[in-house]
């Protein structure tokens, strides 16, 4: 089934003559882990925000569980069905103590306090916050403050999560908490994840990868299918992880291993066969 | 640093008079700074210095944490001293030219002084055991009443919560650019007045810059999480008016006519 | 310039709740004209570090010298440092402020006392160096995209003519375009303009591809220190801090272990490639 489909979706900003998205068409699947990968100003952000209703398109539809994002009618509950998280951790947080935030979307919703209450406590438990609740953001490193913005949009018990670039201003550390929570999210909660990323490492993780490149589709398949269309992603500017680039190098000088590989251990097995 | 102010901090804990009732606490708050303008001597100061340090022990506020948040003040109450301690006129103790200290320029100077300390110290106590956002829905709720005649309760709370979750932020912020202009070699603190206020416009500037960008970002991430103004809203956590809360009133009144009583022992001013 | 570090230590906020000892004990030497990459987590303390450099912020104890000059303790010389050691911060574009790019670029030389001809000229060689075209010159630094922003930050600091680069984590938010044509940029400047340079990243990959030499700090210490090989050599100790080998070096580590005779200095795509090819023969 599909939880979001975009038809024709043409959309472009105010001040600006250039289309951000032309005639876009996609849908995605309920319950899996989709990566869009795109670098600045390919229109992957704008899309977000079309996904929830921030924007509104100006030619096509979007469709979030069968409701049209220009219902105005439908509003609250497209957003309570897509939650986003975004970049800049800080600019999410609303409240001075964890826990407040994360009730934040519950109680905009008018949820009786008992069950907000069970539902923050969820919510931290799900990204592994729960310890902190007590704590003011200020005091929690960037991955930590990413989880407990995620835990914000959790706790409206959505049925899309849609994350732009959530690591992009994290260290390694960080990327690595941020992304095992959404795997979690995606594998143990049922949640359909939709990763916007520039990250290669991030988005090999996904069950499938749509690249968008000025506004339209470029390439949409697995990670594998996409990580062996090595020249088109280097023309566009994308990296491909660095076993990936040698084993496609390798391919092409003549050597009998996969075009394709993504794991070090995979490469090394492979290699050592026929060295 | 900026950073280490710590007035209007919240210090976690989980003591009594972190679970009073915001809008009691409000309430009493505003009661004992008219309280402090009442007291007339001495043993009135010597009495709220004893509560303060109760007050301390049952809320579990080291005094240490207390005393540091008057640091930034310093300034402000030596200016405040020197100004009562030179100017008040009087029975002469000692004289240079036209400075005079004064018997009375002592008392007032001191009596000043412990009026700010105690005034920063008991509001401080405010939000060292309410979080702000328990304080800010205490505003809320008791300026309810008031939205029949156009105040915007709702609203106020919520421009206050975000004003305190961001002060900290920008604080840092602050920091950082000043230290990234500092290292261009910006002078920050060189030259006459107008120089002064030159060179914070490279500073100034960006922050503008930056809380503009942070407040678009805010506004778009809170209407993701489906705010839609205070209409329907509910509460994780509601207010409760209960039994300690009482008691809290009952403790609170006793000390108040206990100062109010000191005064009686002999009015020095 | 000769960067040396003797047994630096600083504590953040002594005598409050908040104390933590933010440096331990950190040694080590930079010499003139390394480009050396900084690696740790956030919080390893390496943007204290950096301000340790060029006298933003004074050790709690220790010993640093730049070229000749010692900059901390009670004689310190530190007037104009920061012409000398640039440092450039995380997010530059964030202090942009004036209201042309050429009036930004400017203020750092004009905080010099150069002369208007000198400090056009150094404008324009800095603009020239990050690859901003001469265009832009009379633009607002906020009219333009966000990985030019990060240029125009940039040559603010290279127009001070610095004899030591520091750049902190320059390439933060950017695609991977961006951060290819920063850290290229960079790359040119260090061998043009003769510079000692030090990359604050925490990405194993490009430390690899850029740098002679790393220093990799964890929890206030410098763990690791010294040429690629010597640093990526020890694989396990990164692991256990978190960080890790470039995926190629990591592969040939393991490609020893199985007792294939490959070259052992192994961190970018093609120098395995090459490495490879070579056991084929």
């Amino acid at each position: 089934m599909d939880i979001i489909t975009t038809e024709k979706l043409t959309f472009q900003y105010e001040d600006s003559h250039r289309k951000v998205l032309e005639n876009f068409d996609l849908t995605i699947e309920k319950g899996k882990f989709t990566a869009l990968l795109g670098h600045n100003g390919s229109g992957k952000s704008s899309l977000a925000k079309l996904f929830n209703g921030i924007l509104l398109p100006e030619g096509g539809k979007v469709y979030v569980s069968g409701m049209d994002t220009q219902n105005e009618q439908l509003l609250l509950d497209i957003r309570k069905c897509c939650g986003l998280v975004f970049q800049n951790p800080d600019n999410q947080l609303i409240a001075s103590i964890i826990e407040d935030d994360v009730a934040f979307a519950p109680e905009n919703l008018g949820i009786p306090s008992e069950e907000i209450r069970q539902r923050v406590d969820d919510a931290l438990k799900c990204v592994g916050m729960y310890e902190y609740r007590m704590r003011s953001p200020h005091h929690l490193s960037g991955g930590q403050k990413q989880r407990v913005a995620i835990a914000g949009i959790v706790a409206m018990r959505p049925s899309v999560i849609v994350l732009d670039e959530p690591t992009a201003m994290l260290d390694p550390k960080g990327r690595k908490e941020v992304v095992e929570t959404i795997q979690r999210l995606n594998r143990d909660y049922g949640i359909t994840a939709i990763l916007i990323t520039h990250n290669m490492d991030e988005a090999a993780l996904a069950d499938r990868i749509v690249v968008i490149e000025k506004g339209k589709i470029l390439l949409d398949g697995t990670p594998k299918e996409i990580f062996s269309e090595y020249e088109i992603l280097k023309a566009t500017g994308l990296d491909v992880p660095q076993i990936t680039a040698l084993s496609y190098e390798l391919h092409k000088a003549g050597f009998p291993i996969d075009s394709c590989i993504l794991s070090v251990e995979e490469f090394v097995e492979q290699i050592t066969k026929v060295l | 640093m900026l950073k280490d102010i710590t007035i209007g901090q919240y210090y976690p804990s989980e003591s009594v008079v972190h679970k009073l009732d915001p809008r009691l606490k409000i309430i009493l708050t505003l009661v004992y700074i008219v309280a402090i303008f009442l007291i007339r001597n001495f043993w009135g100061f010597l009495l709220l210095a004893v509560l303060s340090i109760l007050l301390c022990k049952v809320s579990k506020i080291p005094v240490g944490f207390l005393l540091k948040g008057l640091k930034p003040l310093a300034v402000l109450m030596v200016i405040t001293a020197l100004l009562n301690l030179f100017m008040t006129d009087g029975k002469i103790l000692w004289q240079l030219g036209f400075l005079k200290i004064t018997q009375e320029g002592i008392i007032l100077s001191a009596f000043m002084l412990l009026r700010i300390l105690f005034l920063v110290m008991g509001t401080s106590f405010l939000t060292y055991t309410t979080t702000p956002i328990t304080l800010t829905s205490g505003i809320e709720s008791l300026l309810k009443p008031f939205s029949k005649i156009g105040v915007p309760s709702h609203e106020i709370a919520m421009m206050m919560s975000i004003a305190l979750r961001f002060i900290p932020t920008l604080i840092e912020e602050t920091d950082k650019i000043m230290a990234a202009q500092k290292a261009r070699g910006a002078a920050l603190s060189e030259g006459n007045l107008i120089q002064r206020a030159k060179s914070l416009i490279p500073i100034l500037i960006p922050l503008f810059v930056s809380a503009f960008r942070r407040a678009d970002e805010l506004a778009i991430a809170m209407e993701s999480r489906c705010y839609h103004g205070g209409d329907d809203r509910t509460k994780m956590k509601e207010l409760k008016y209960g039994k300690r809360d009482t008691i809290a009133l009952f403790v609170f009144a006793i000390c108040l006519t206990g100062m109010l009583m000191l005064n009686l022992l002999g009015a020095s001013l | 310039m000769k960067i040396t570090v003797e047994n630096l230590s600083y504590i953040y906020a002594p005598g409050t709740p908040f104390e933590k000892a933010a440096l331990r004990d950190i040694n080590f030497t930079i010499e003139s004209g390394d480009f050396v990459g900084l690696i740790g987590h956030s919080g390893s303390g390496k943007s204290t570090l950096v301000q340790h450099l060029n006298g933003l912020v004074k050790p709690t104890d220790g010993t640093i010298r730049i070229g000749e000059r010692v900059i901390t303790g009670k004689h310190a010389d530190t007037k104009g440092l920061c012409f000398t050691v640039g440092l450039v911060f995380q997010y530059p574009e964030q202090q942009l402020f004036a209201e042309t790019i050429y009036q930004d670029i400017a203020f750092g030389p004009s905080n010099m006392g150069l002369s208007p001809a000198e400090i056009d000229l150094r404008v324009r060689t800095a603009m020239d160096l990050v690859g901003l075209s001469p265009d832009l010159m009379e633009k607002s630094p906020f009219s333009i995209s966000g990985g030019q922003k990060r240029r125009v930050a940039i040559a603010g600091v290279l127009a001070m003519e610095p004899k030591v680069l520091i750049l902190d984590e320059p390439t933060a938010g950017l695609d991977p375009k961006g951060r290819d044509e920063i850290l290229n940029s960079i790359r040119k400047i260090h061998k043009q303009m003769d510079m000692t340079v030090i990359l604050v990243s925490h990405s194993m990959e490009d430390v690899a591809k850029y740098c002679d030499k790393l220093l990799v700090l964890n929890e206030g210490e410098v763990v690791l220190s010294g040429t690629l090989a010597e640093v990526f050599h020890h694989a396990d100790t990164l692991t256990d801090i978190g960080l890790s080998v470039p995926q190629v070096t990591l592969a040939v580590h393991k490609l020893r272990e199985k007792g294939i005779e490959i070259a052992e200095n192994v961190f970018t795509v093609s120098e395995a490639i090459s490495a490879i090819m070579k056991l084929r023969g």
